[in-house]
């Protein structure tokens, strides 16, 4: 896969995850009883990036899909929420793939990826708010990242499906990474 | 699906569980207050019950009535807090993380007084 291939395919995926993620974040809430709870359909084209492309690339679209909704969308303090969330669920997935290659599967490493999401978030909500009470959603969060996780992974499953069946994608992995 | 998923999924579970049970208050008896802290500092205190009354800035606003507490207006964009709905019980809170704006229900005689960090 040429470069310039990959950059192309690369501004997709960021596209496409900055598009769902603003359009989820118009949406009111997911369930009122959990406050702030979402699917997290962007990471479907960040965790697609880390098992087609290699993990450079998957951090590549967390970092920019973050920047580019805060400088678009958001309120300054919204760029520490989503990076936090972003890198440390990528930094997550990306560990696991590595380590349990074998024994995982997107679902899995989707959930682990929702619930270190969650935990990211609140951490940088604790610094802001100097207050270790917030980490009072952390279990309401934990229970809400294994259906939003494996949601999320099931999509990315069908995705990568969908692309495997044709040639786009052909040796652009870096196995390396 | 793998094994390695279903494990995963059940770490979650009992760590949520677990959770669950940490946090949980253990002492809803005697006085409940209502707290409010803004940017790290307690800016309200009044008791739960037999109160009615409001905090309010610029920002948001908060009502305690017959036992319960809910954000009735805040300017923030993601509404959160306002749609959070009603607490009345201790350990229960209301955040609106734009605005730095915590909304809390404390026993007076709590097991956990708070955390430090």
């Amino acid at each position: 896969m040429n470069r310039v291939r990959r950059l192309v395919f690369l501004s997709l995926l960021v596209a496409m995850a900055t598009a769902v993620n603003y359009l989820e974040g118009l949406m009111p809430l997911l369930v009122p009883a959990f406050p702030g709870a979402k699917l997290g359909l962007a990471n479907v084209f960040s965790l697609f990036a880390l098992v087609s492309l290699g993990a450079a690339d998957a951090f590549t679209v967390v970092v920019v899909r973050c920047l580019l909704v805060a400088a678009v969308w958001g309120q300054p303090v919204s760029l520490a929420y989503s990076l936090a969330g972003g890198l440390l669920s990528m930094l997550a997935m990306w560990a696991l793939i590595r380590l349990f290659k074998e024994r995982l599967s997107l679902y899995g490493v989707s959930a682990a990826g929702a619930f270190f999401h969650n935990l990211g978030q609140l951490c940088v909500a604790a610094i802001i708010l100097q207050s270790g009470y917030v980490f009072g959603y952390l279990p309401v969060l934990t229970a809400v990242a294994v259906p939003t996780g494996l949601f999320v992974g099931a999509a990315t499953f069908l995705v990568k499906k969908a692309v495997d069946k044709t040639d786009l994608l052909k040796g652009a992995k870096k196995e390396a990474d | 699906m793998k094994k390695g998923d279903l494990l995963i999924i059940a770490i979650l579970l009992a760590t949520a569980a677990l959770l669950f049970l940490a946090f949980s208050p253990r002492d809803a008896g005697g006085v409940a207050y209502v707290v409010v802290i803004k940017d790290g500092r307690q800016v309200f205190r009044e008791p739960l019950h037999g109160t009615d009354t409001h905090w309010a800035d610029a920002h948001n606003r908060v009502v305690v009535r017959d036992g319960r507490v809910w954000m009735e207006w805040s300017d923030c964009a993601n509404q959160v807090c306002v749609h959070s709905g009603e607490i009345g019980e201790a350990g229960q809170q209301i955040v609106c993380l734009p605005n730095r704006v915590m909304v809390r229900i404390e026993a007076a005689n709590a097991a956990l007084d708070g955390i430090t960090y």
